[in-house]
């Protein structure tokens, strides 16, 4: 931490810091009695690229304006299927299809989450073509191509295609070691959210000539809630399925020879709640990587405000696919509109976040 | 205003009349609404039951015959609407207290606790319950799954796969109340070959030695499809090989003794029933395995069969408590 440097904050507090006063949010805070919607007890998020705004299509259509890179655009039940029907294994059948609740014909349209869900975003580092002209004057609007930040493939939803890919790399000051550079035709090609910690060295907001800390803090979820539906006695529930990467050559490969990771290399991911008190239009505004603005917030010393710091860490020393309940005690403070899912360290793929609401509602019918 | 006011009186009069009975009769809705969806229920909050066939702690008894498909019950979810597979099903009188030896009456807000089994206790058995171990790799008493004995028939997410435990829920407010929620504690060995997957295939479910999940339903009607809600296996909590690569080549799995086995875990489990007034089936079923594709690969590290401390689980104990 002593070596860590702030080479981005001032920029970065110019144009993202917003102080939260919580005596005027704590008038807006939800009643005790509301009553949400009883159609609206849960909702499946499954990180595939198809169901978030991805670079492909980004450059390839249009920037709209409703989402950005990274955000979601299609909600599905909890009733239906999960992220498995993703690959369509033989023994989920078609009627265990993932149950959208958003039009299926609105992917760079607003979608219709659950109305307590204001919006979810992954951090993507993969935010233009860095070798090619095509489309990257429309991602401008979300990345931040003209603030010379280099795309990275640390994190991203796990493209298959064969275009450009940036050379690896980081912002000054440039960590060392650098990892070997990823044979595209290592990629797995899963297309599920995924970050792969050795390309994240100098992605992380903190600076430093220490990679675990420039790795630190990039690569993570935000699950913005709009409390003002959600009643004041209630807590989540929250399901999160993923897989971190393992050492050795087993599946899914790193890539590129990175067979070599230690037990410390283990995956480790960390729940934060934090208040952020903004509306979905500041949310989707925000430039990609979110995080460096996030950080800057959130994670400076004295700028909070994050209300519940490590909610709970989780990992894995085993690697395999698996399913972490966490129960996000939202009753305990009227300011928490969201659920940070921060990577502290290691490789994971995203696979599903679930949430169901607890509580201080009238039974479904 | 105060000219319209006195004409006005009869009809607000009336209105208030209407109103007062309205409200008479709403409260008494209200109070029959409130007894039947009262959000927390007084009663047994807990429960526990011994997945064996111990003669003084366990509920369950080895099976004589595989169960078959059956008109589902009366009471139960989906009765009426045609069969479902059933399993063995709890003894009523060996619910016990958390403690899990003090014998307590079975809840009313649990129609049924069933097991999935494929078998008999003896060799080359999928799953089964009780009788005495089969091998170096088995164990008895308890509901136990052999991989290398689970053919690929017995995959699927459905309420036809026979491989399963079952607990079937009396959703009545009366004693689950509409607010309360319903955590399971699960108490198991679970064993693998490799810590990951052998990268096969790139569906990450089927390259895995075995999947478990947790699904819910609101039916036990044997063609519906359950609702994935999460993984339990797995993880597994020990592994023969050093490596998740390769078709269990011996340069990274080793034989190892049974009594080096993966150790009793216990995981929670939280149902958000309070988001879902009908979910009333909640169902751990072993959904796939992937040694059946070669099952001699298996019999190099686990003998010739009857694998649950070698590639399987082994269920110890289920609790359930309302919360």
């Amino acid at each position: 931490m002593k070596e860590a440097r702030w080479a981005l904050l001032p920029l970065l507090l110019l144009g993202c810091a917003r102080e939260i006063d919580p005596a005027s949010f704590q008038e807006s805070a939800p009643a005790a009695t509301a009553a949400p919607g009883t159609d609206e007890a849960s909702a499946r998020f499954i990180f595939h690229r198809d169901n978030f705004t991805n670079l492909e299509d980004f450059v390839t259509f249009q920037n709209t304006g409703f989402s950005c890179l990274g955000d979601v655009t299609k909600t599905f039940r909890t009733q239906g299927g999960d992220y498995s029907s993703s690959f369509s294994p033989s023994w989920n059948p078609l009627s265990a299809i993932p149950f959208e609740i958003s039009n299926p014909g609105d992917a760079l349209q607003p979608t219709y989450k659950p109305a307590f869900v204001k919006n979810i975003s992954v951090d993507i580092t993969r935010t233009y073509y860095a070798e090619s002209a095509s489309g990257t004057v429309q991602t401008d609007a979300c990345s931040r191509r003209t603030d010379s930040i280099a795309p990275s493939p640390c994190a991203d939803f796990d493209p298959v295609s064969t275009g450009p890919l940036p050379a690896p790399g980081s912002p000054v000051p440039t960590p060392t070691p650098l990892p070997t550079p990823v044979n595209p035709a290592d990629r797995d090609g899963l297309l599920f959210y995924r970050v792969r910690d050795p390309w994240c060295l100098g992605q992380g907001a903190m600076q430093s000539n220490e990679p675990d800390l420039s790795k630190a803090y990039v690569g993570g979820v935000n699950i913005d809630l709009d409390r003002k539906v959600i009643g004041g006695s209630e807590d989540l529930l929250m399901l999160i399925t993923y897989q971190s990467f393992v050492s050795g050559p087993s599946w899914p490969y790193l890539g590129g020879g990175l067979t070599s990771l230690t037990e410390d290399d283990h995956t480790k991911l960390r729940v934060d709640l934090i208040a952020t008190a903004r509306g979905l239009d500041e949310l989707l505004e925000r430039k990609q990587p979110r995080m460096l603005g996030d950080f800057a917030e959130f994670g400076a010393a004295g700028a909070a405000p994050i209300l519940i710091r490590s909610l709970v860490t989780l990992e894995d020393p085993f690697s395999s696919m698996k399913t972490e309940s966490v129960l996000v005690p939202l009753s305990s403070n009227p300011l928490v509109d969201r659920i940070r899912i921060e990577r502290i360290r290691g490789s994971y793929q995203l696979y599903q976040i679930d949430l169901y609401r607890l509580g201080d509602r009238p039974p479904v019918n | 205003m105060h000219h319209r006011l006195p004409r006005l009186v009869p009809l607000i009069a009336v209105l208030l009349l209407m109103g007062c009975e309205s409200q008479t009769q709403t409260d008494e809705t209200s109070v029959a609404l409130s007894t039947a969806g009262k959000e927390f229920v007084s009663g047994t909050k807990g429960v526990k039951l011994n997945l064996s066939d111990d003669s003084a702690t366990g509920s369950f008894s080895a099976p004589l015959v595989v169960p078959s498909a059956a008109t589902i019950p009366l009471g139960y979810p989906g009765s009426g609407t045609g069969f479902y597979l059933p399993g063995v099903s709890a003894k009523p009188d060996k619910y016990f207290d958390l403690d899990g030896v003090t014998p307590i009456t079975k809840p009313s807000w649990i129609s049924d606790v069933q097991l999935g089994v494929t078998g008999s206790p003896g060799p080359n058995v999928c799953a089964t319950v009780g009788g005495p171990a089969a091998g170096p790799f088995d164990v008895g008493g308890f509901y136990r799954v052999s991989e290398a004995d689970c053919s690929s028939s017995l995959t699927g997410a459905t309420l036809s796969v026979p491989v399963f435990i079952r607990v079937i829920l009396n959703r009545d407010t009366a004693f689950i109340g509409t607010r309360e929620n319903l955590m399971l504690q699960l108490e198991y060995r679970a064993t693998g070959l490799r810590p990951n997957s052998d990268g096969s295939s790139s569906n990450p479910e089927e390259n895995l030695d075995h999947l478990w999940k947790v699904f819910l339903g609101q039916t036990l009607l044997s063609s519906a499809s359950l609702t994935p809600f999460s993984i339990l296996i797995p993880p597994n909590y020990a592994h023969w090989c050093t490596t998740g690569s390769g078709n269990y080549d011996s340069s990274s799995c080793q034989p190892i003794a049974a009594n080096r086995s993966a150790p009793p875990i216990v995981k929670q489990v939280l149902i958000p029933l309070s988001s879902n007034s009908k979910q009333s089936v909640i169902q751990i079923q072993r959904v796939t395995g992937r040694i059946h594709a070669n099952p001699g690969q298996v019999s190099s590290f686990c003998s010739t069969g009857n694998s649950p401390l070698c590639l399987g689980v082994v269920f110890h104990s289920l609790t359930l408590l309302r919360m």
